[in-house]
């Protein structure tokens, strides 16, 4: 019989702001379980674990840890009490080394003096014990993401801490990364250690876990030993009906050349080389997929294309025209449209209503004035169309944006760039971070478009399912350079790609020259 | 009344507690801070209860005081009007002190050097306003420019700003229209035929009143009608989404604070040609600038609350003076209950928790009705 670890009973959880964001949630771990805590965005998984983890307050229920109840209201007794966080962006000072940042705030001292060689001992000796092999005295910045990731979980188990919370933990790594952490893993939990595995990936779930727990709009809607379910039966609990995982898609037919970037160049403004001769382009009905490692100069070369950024070196010609010199809106206005990386800082303004920022884009048009003034009744009729086309699920148009949930943001931005009038579309991440349903329907409106309309779409995604279904084309990004293109994204598989993406493998020269 | 807005559908349950409990708020916020006030003249005072009469009844007794609310009033709109340019951007430029002095004193100096008759008083006035509101504009894109350009900080720039603008006020009064026949420093008498024309019999509510309200009618049109007020809520709510959408965020930010510049100048001269014979703001000058943030601040930023706001500090101010002339609690004493009651208002978190159990209330409501047809 299974020791039971730990137990949070009864959890509700209601926001300031009026969302509900758990009802009367219960879950259990027991010592030595990896325990799948699954469901779309905002089903409220997050906010469970901060719950449990000190940082967020919740209105009734209790939590137990080896059957004592805790009440945490910071996370330092949640780590005094075992219980550690590894979250999905990491909190390290990349500045330091690994060892510093394992031992920060439990520092070894000397004579009153930090002592390195002792926290090098320390980490060492925690990263030999569970056979983690990592270079403690190697800084942050220049180690490699899932190395980091190794990090936080030293960070957590030199704590001593027994409870490890996940969190999206893979949302960042390659495949070959999430095998080596996947292991690690299954070793602490050999150890006795219980682990919390937050993750919108049911292949992983089924891989991993031992048990799983699925919530749906902050209540638990099934739980159960996962050798008894599989991805289907997972899938139809997350949302109440059968995802179609598989998007159909009419073929592509490729036409004129509507972005050109030739030998693209850009520095940081701190000189690091981003973008290393970038040679590509895009045609009319055709969805090109960016995939590569986060970091690897993606968002870069989004921002660089759209003007947020300028570039040193090469050309890009949209429709024909070059945007060198141009501002965001003259590039916007040769008819290109973007979905931002991050909807909350840059895809929208939550303070402001919904109509605001539909109408964001298109507010200096001469299309909705009427006089001097705008033309309200033409707006109102407009916007309330996208609400509607869009199924953004908000109580009127003048809803301020930051009472909708991620997913209906993201419906927004999707509403307002989709809508621009532009034939060509930068989607940087357009479905992190939202729910099954909302995700779907941006893919498909992706793919509409470009077989439609004649349009022309390039697709950056860190998730892998993402880009191979959506793609037509793929290339790989691999530290500013474009490391391989396939011209048929379908037939690639995901061991290959993840080479790629780690820079194991590039594709000659020649090769790529021919297939741009 | 409460109970049909709180039912009322197209809001959300959130955002209806919310607004409800922002008016309660503000009222108990007020009765607190005279609460407050009595217990402390119990101290101060011989007669508490009649000082708090006068301080919150005072202001009405008679057609004079009433007078006195709103001719405060109409600087404080102009002010607070131009800080909601500033704040709809969020710049802290606070150069609207400078610019309201400096639109007073230029105007002043124009019209003392003009000989009567020459232009038509009727056109003189309104070239004087525009010539106030173009002097406002210089003072506050100086901060501007200086922030977008050289990312120098606004409220540095702006507040330096003031003081020039303050010494170089009296530089021309001393040294261009003073007038030496009298005692107090002070301009010779401006044209009788400039000054503004009385609206209320026996009080000094000048024609000032309706341009006030006209400047808070066109600010809220700017605000929401047309695509310059949509460009500077979304720059103010968000630059990075403005930069992103293709909205030139800089020439944004310059134009909403040139705009509460030229607020703020001709508030200056409408203040001059409404109320005073002379220019004579000298080191002791007004203080409707720095006032102008907290209207600004009370109203939310809001435009169309900022009447409310403006008339709300005129009559604190107002029970002050009353208590000052009509008894014998002193007038810095005044000013402690003035802050109190005004930092009660403005503070945003005050009763919060209380708002906070309400929402969740009503979610645990909405849950229950939600689950019992299922």
């Amino acid at each position: 019989m299974a020791i039971e670890m730990l137990r949070m009973q009864n959890i509700t959880k209601v926001y300031p702001n009026g969302f509900v964001a758990n009802t009367d949630v219960s879950f259990s771990v027991d010592q030595g379980e990896i325990h799948a805590l699954i469901g779309e965005n905002g089903a409220g998984k997050t906010t469970l674990m901060k719950i449990l983890f000190g940082m967020e307050d919740c209105q009734t229920g209790k939590i137990f840890i080896q059957g004592e109840e805790s009440r945490f209201s910071s996370p330092l007794d949640a780590i005094a009490k075992g219980v550690g966080m590894v979250h999905q962006h990491f909190m390290l000072v990349p500045s330091l080394t690994v060892a510093e940042n394992a031992v920060m705030g439990i520092e070894p001292l000397k004579n009153g003096i930090f002592d390195f060689e002792e926290a090098v001992r320390m980490t060492q000796a925690i990263a030999d014990k569970y056979n983690f092999t990592i270079d403690v005295r190697a800084k942050i910045k220049d180690i490699s993401v899932g190395r980091k990731q190794i990090v936080e979980i030293l960070k957590v188990l030199i704590r001593g801490g027994k409870v490890l919370i996940m969190d999206e933990p893979t949302a960042v790594l390659t495949p070959q990364e999430t095998d080596e952490l996947f292991e690690q893993l299954k070793m602490l939990k050999e150890d006795g250690h219980s682990i919390i595995f937050i993750s919108h990936k049911l292949e992983e779930v089924m891989r991993l876990c031992d048990r799983v727990t699925v919530l749906r709009r902050g209540k638990v809607v099934g739980s159960g030993d996962v050798s008894e379910l599989d991805e289907v039966k997972l899938s139809r609990m997350m949302v109440g009906r059968d995802v179609i995982l598989k998007i159909d898609k009419p073929l592509s037919e490729p036409d004129n050349i509507l972005v050109e970037v030739k030998n693209l160049t850009h520095r940081s403004r701190e000189g690091v080389l981003q973008l290393d001769n970038v040679t590509f382009n895009l045609r009319a009905g055709e969805v090109l997929g960016i995939a590569g490692v986060e970091g690897n100069g993606q968002s870069e070369l989004c921002d660089v294309i759209a003007g947020i950024s300028s570039y040193e070196g090469g050309s890009v010609s949209i429709n024909g025209q070059t945007t060198m010199g141009m501002t965001v809106n003259q590039i916007r206005e040769t008819g290109l449209a973007m979905i931002p990386e991050d909807r909350m800082k840059t895809g929208c303004s939550v303070d402001l209503s919904v109509k605001d920022n539909i109408m964001a884009n298109r507010i200096f048009s001469k299309e909705f004035r009427k006089g001097l003034f705008l033309n309200r009744k033409k707006i109102n009729t407009l916007v309330d169309r996208y609400i509607e086309k869009f199924q953004i699920a908000c109580n009127n148009r003048n809803q301020l944006v930051r009472y909708l949930s991620g997913g209906n943001i993201q419906k927004v931005v999707v509403a307002r760039e989709l809508t621009s009038g532009a034939n060509v579309i930068i989607a940087n991440q357009p479905t992190r971070g939202i729910d099954v349903n909302t995700t779907e329907m941006i893919r498909k409106l992706l793919i509409e478009m470009t077989r439609e309309n004649d349009m022309g779409v390039i697709l950056v995604s860190a998730d892998l399912n993402e880009i191979l279904e959506v793609s037509d084309r793929l290339m790989v990004m691999w530290k500013g350079q474009i490391v391989a293109i396939f011209p048929q994204a379908d037939e690639v598989d995901e061991e290959t790609l993840g080479e790629y993406m780690l820079g194991l493998k590039r594709m000659p020269v020649e090769e790529l020259e021919a297939l741009i | 009344m409460i109970k049909k807005f709180l039912n009322n559908d197209k809001m959300s349950q959130a955002r209806r507690v919310e607004i409800a409990f922002e008016v309660v708020r503000v009222i108990v916020a007020i009765l607190l801070a005279y609460a407050l006030a009595l217990a402390l003249l119990l101290i101060f005072s011989d007669d508490p209860a009649g000082t708090v009469r006068q301080f919150i009844i005072g202001p009405f007794t008679n057609l004079r005081r009433v007078g006195n609310i709103i001719e405060q009033a109409i600087p404080l709109m102009f002010t607070g009007l131009c800080m909601c340019f500033m704040y709809s951007v969020n710049e802290f430029n606070l150069a609207g002190e400078g610019a309201f002095i400096m639109g007073g004193c230029i105007t002043s100096w124009i019209a003392l050097s003009i000989p009567g008759g020459i232009i038509p008083s009727f056109l003189m006035i309104i070239l004087l306003f525009l010539i106030a509101g173009m002097v406002g504009v210089a003072v506050a894109s100086v901060p501007a420019v200086l922030k977008a350009k050289l990312n120098v900080n606004e409220i540095v720039s702006s507040l330096m700003m003031n003081k020039i603008m303050y010494y170089l006020s009296s530089f021309i009064l001393f040294y261009y229209m003073r007038d030496t026949t009298i005692a107090m420093g002070g301009s010779w008498r401006l044209p009788n035929e400039l000054k503004l024309p009385i609206l209320i019999p026996r009080t000094n509510v000048h024609l000032g009143l309706i341009l006030a309200l006209i400047a808070v009618a066109v600010t809220v049109i700017v605000f929401y009608r047309t695509p310059f007020g949509g460009a500077i809520r979304i720059v103010g709510s968000n630059r990075f989404f403005a930069e992103y959408t293709g909205i030139n965020v800089n020439k944004n930010l310059i134009a909403a604070q040139i705009v509460g510049g030229f607020l703020a100048g001709l508030g200056g001269c409408i203040e001059i040609f409404g109320m005073y014979t002379r220019y004579q703001w000298i080191i002791a000058a007004p203080t409707a600038g720095m006032d102008g943030i907290l209207v600004a601040v009370l109203a939310r930023r809001k435009p169309a609350l900022i009447p409310v706001t403006a008339l709300l500090l005129a009559y604190i101010r107002t029970g002050a003076d009353v208590v000052n002339l009509s008894t014998e609690v002193p007038a810095e004493f005044i000013q402690v209950i003035q802050a109190i009651v005004i930092l009660l208002v403005a503070a945003q978190m005050f009763l919060a928790k209380t708002r906070n159990k309400i929402i969740y209330k009503q979610a645990q409501d909405d849950l229950a009705k939600e689950e019992q047809p299922a």
